[in-house]
């Protein structure tokens, strides 16, 4: 099975500057608005700042809360498609979502969602903070046990570089 | 409308109660683009001379500009008013988010004119303008009154600009807050606002923006961005403290208020102290790439909770090295003090070091201060009265004048020692060591001002000869028409370097779909420029003002020269003959038809008889 890509963002690297938002609504909608932005910017003030986009979930709780069939995960990407002809902004796809990540685009008269712009988004190539990153479950973690592994044998690790 | 404008004003009537939104003209973009040129142009129309600032008949002009809201790195927004502080042109600006949301709302300019009868807050969402009471939060500080709003709103999204007790008890130096600690800051605007019984705009704006050309524009940014990125290092290590060590090594940091231009003790002061020290995070404003903003927070010591954005270097030469200050700790404390009450760190950084140069000198004594032992280094003592001024308690009631206005209030010879240019204290660049920032206080529109040419930079990095008066005229005025075409397309200043007039060009075009080039832009510059001058000219405003305190001239620094008045009123005159001023500084007829101001001359032809007069004898 392809593993499935999804956007995060490094909270560390994050600084709100919300580009990745407008980005997003220019090469979606030629204009500049946060509010229909895929990718949502989230403000805890005064610390904490970080991007939210579609996680992809495996059974997408969206889908399934959807009477009417206008959503759907794409097998092979994972993408959450909208018809947005089916689709009545009944909103119950943005109740059920854990992570807040579906948006209601009140000119469309229907919700929107991280498309990952065909696999190659845009607002990770413009994050100049390079917070945002096209990734993997697999890439994650095999990030993560580097990263743990190399703070628990930092003695070790250090004797070889030096 | 032109493309990057939401196209209207919305203009509230506080004595009325009313609000009314109006086409924003298309010619007053035409010719002053946006941000500062247009609430300048507002400005000089709507406010006549001689009003009283705190008065209803002043009004605030919050003024967005065509970058706002676009992927353009901007900043919010700016606002034109009389300021009382100075009694002359005032004008604030602040980043963060609030402008953006106040364009998505709709629109280019929020005029606030009148005088509500109890306190009131705006709110505007979108369309819907509500003036809401406001009684519950009058007394609240900055960040309270934050949180109060939003919750009373029900909606954590919007965005709300604030005074703190500062501008409602009309301190001259308070600020406008908005986002978590932006600050539109100097020249008493916050006070403005106070006076007209307003405690907060907030803002939802759900509409986009529009640009003429944004496919082009994502191209061009995505290689631009790197341009950026590489040209601002500096800012993005250091935040604004990049200038601070170069500027102490250099002599001309502004020490023991105005007579030193060495800080002993800068190290445990500047970017590398708060680096190890305290520095959280970086932060940005709305759309920008540089963010140059440092999150500061002190977790041990008696300071220990106090938790800012910045602080930025202006803040950190005003309550750090002139105060010879040198507890990193307690500058943030009274740089959040300041955020959360209102007042612009600047000034007070300066108000506390004249005051403690009066201690010193015995002007004022330990009963004037209810025991605060005003000596200098005394960072609790900074902290204390951070709190006086902006509550007006105390001898805080006299500093809340302003260095000019408590100077007087003072006597004693008090007004001797004050160090401030047409009532405005200035940064932190000695201009004893730096000639180009001597004309550059001399001639600003609002007074002792860093901001319209930032001169510092260029002669502290040796671009230019920093103790030669040759050619400073000519290159502060490219730059001061540079910098204010910025200004009005509402660009931030700390991408200076990353502007020139081909970049300003290429905005135009991609913003507005306008096709121009360095010299209609330079014209507008000067449009813009001569116009605030002619506002401050029918203030009573010409040469005699643009002067620098004596003490520049008589005292020289430690390690440095004076100033040389001769050298100095040289560089004055080739200014003025540049900008086609006469030697009083008063706009000629001919050059201001020539700019497209024929307007303006029959309102200051008095006024520059009088000039004439007075420098007749």
């Amino acid at each position: 099975m392809v593993e499935r890509k999804f956007i995060i963002a490094d909270p560390q690297k994050c600084n709100g500057c919300g580009v990745c938002e407008l980005v997003c609504s220019a090469s979606k909608d030629k204009t500049f608005n946060r509010r229909t932005s895929r990718i949502k910017v989230v403000n805890i003030e005064p610390t904490v700042d970080i991007a939210l986009a579609c996680r992809l979930c495996e059974d997408p709780p969206c889908v399934g809360s959807c009477t009417r069939k206008a959503l759907r995960q794409d097998e092979e990407t994972g993408v959450i498609l909208v018809d947005e002809n089916k689709c009545n902004g009944c909103s119950w796809c943005i109740k059920v979502c854990d992570y807040g990540v579906l948006i209601y685009d009140p000119r469309r008269k229907a919700v929107i969602v991280c498309d990952l712009c065909e696999g190659d988004p845009l607002c990770v190539k413009y994050c100049v903070q390079e917070a945002l990153e096209l990734t993997t479950m697999e890439k994650i973690a095999e990030k993560t046990r580097k990263s743990t592994v190399g703070k628990l044998f930092q003695s070790l690790t250090s004797l070889q570089t030096s | 409308m032109l493309p990057a404008y939401a196209g209207k004003i919305l203009r509230v009537n506080l004595s009325a109660a009313k609000a009314a939104r109006e086409p924003l003209p298309a010619d007053l973009v035409r010719e002053y683009v946006g941000g500062k040129g247009v609430g300048t142009r507002l400005l000089f129309d709507e406010v006549k001379a001689g009003i009283d600032p705190l008065g209803p008949e002043n009004k605030l002009f919050f003024a967005t500009g065509p970058a706002t809201g676009t992927l353009v790195p901007h900043k919010g927004y700016f606002v034109s008013f009389k300021s009382p502080l100075t009694n002359i042109y005032g004008n604030a600006s602040s980043g963060g988010s609030f402008g953006d949301e106040l364009k998505q709302a709709g629109y280019d300019v929020l005029i606030i004119e009148g005088r509500a009868e109890k306190p009131v807050y705006l709110w505007i969402d979108d369309d819907r303008i509500q003036i809401k009471d406001a009684g519950h939060l009058w007394g609240k500080d900055t960040f309270e009154t934050n949180v109060l709003i939003k919750e009373e709103l029900g909606n954590e999204e919007i965005k709300v600009a604030r005074i703190g007790p500062a501008g409602e008890k009309l301190v001259k130096i308070a600020s406008i807050v908005n986002d978590y600690s932006r600050t539109a800051a100097r020249c008493g605007v916050g006070a403005v606002m106070g006076s007209k019984n307003l405690k907060a705009i907030a803002v939802q704006g759900t509409g986009s923006v529009k640009v003429a050309k944004i496919d082009e524009m994502l191209e061009f940014l995505k290689e631009y961005y790197k341009t950026i990125r590489e040209k601002t290092t500096f800012f993005q290590e250091w935040g604004t403290l990049s200038m601070f060590n170069m500027t102490n090594v250099t002599g001309v940091n502004p020490t023991k208020y105005w007579s030193k231009g060495t800080f002993d003790e800068y190290e445990k002061i500047n970017g590398e102290a708060i680096k190890k020290e305290i520095e959280v995070k970086n932060k940005s404003c709305y759309s920008c790439v540089i963010a140059c903003s440092k999150l500061c927070a002190v977790n041990k010591g008696e300071y220990a909770g106090a938790i800012v954005e910045g602080p930025e270097h202006e803040t950190v030469y005003a309550l750090g090295a002139l105060c010879e200050n040198s507890n990193l700790a307690s500058i943030v404390k009274a740089n959040e003090l300041c955020d959360r009450l209102g007042i612009d760190t600047m000034s007070t950084g300066n108000i506390i070091a004249f005051a403690m140069e009066c201690y010193d000198r015995g002007i004022i004594t330990v009963k004037d201060t209810e025991g605060i032992e005003l000596v200098w280094g005394n960072h609790q003592a900074v902290v204390q009265m951070v709190e006086k001024i902006a509550t007006r308690s105390g001898l805080g009631n006299v500093l809340a004048e302003g260095v000019r206005g408590a100077a007087k209030k003072i006597g004693k010879g008090a007004e001797k020692l004050a160090i401030h240019v047409k009532g405005l204290e200035p940064a932190g660049y000695d201009p004893r060591g730096l000639t180009g920032m001597a004309l550059a206080f001399a001639i600003a529109d609002r007074g002792g001002c860093h901001m319209p040419a930032t001169m510092y930079h260029f002669d502290i990095r040796g671009i230019l000869d920093r103790l030669s008066y040759d050619g400073k005229a000519a290159f502060l005025q490219n730059l001061s028409e540079r910098h204010v075409v910025s200004d009005s397309l509402a660009l931030c200043r700390f991408s200076r370097d990353v502007f020139p007039w081909e970049i300003l060009a290429k905005y135009f075009e991609l913003l507005m779909g306008i096709k121009t080039n360095e010299a209609e832009l330079k014209r507008i510059g000067e449009r813009i420029i001569t116009l605030a001058r002619a506002f401050n000219a029918r203030e009573g405003i010409s040469r005699k003002d643009d002067m620098l305190p004596d003490r520049f001239f008589k005292e020289s620094l430690p390690n440095g020269p004076a100033l040389k008045k001769d050298k100095f009123n040289g560089m004055l005159n080739e200014y003025y003959d540049l900008m086609g001023w006469d030697r009083n500084g008063i706009p000629t007829e001919q050059r201001l038809t020539q700019i497209g101001l024929a307007d303006v001359a029959p309102q200051i032809r008095a006024f520059r008889k009088k000039a004439e007069e007075r420098a007749n004898g």
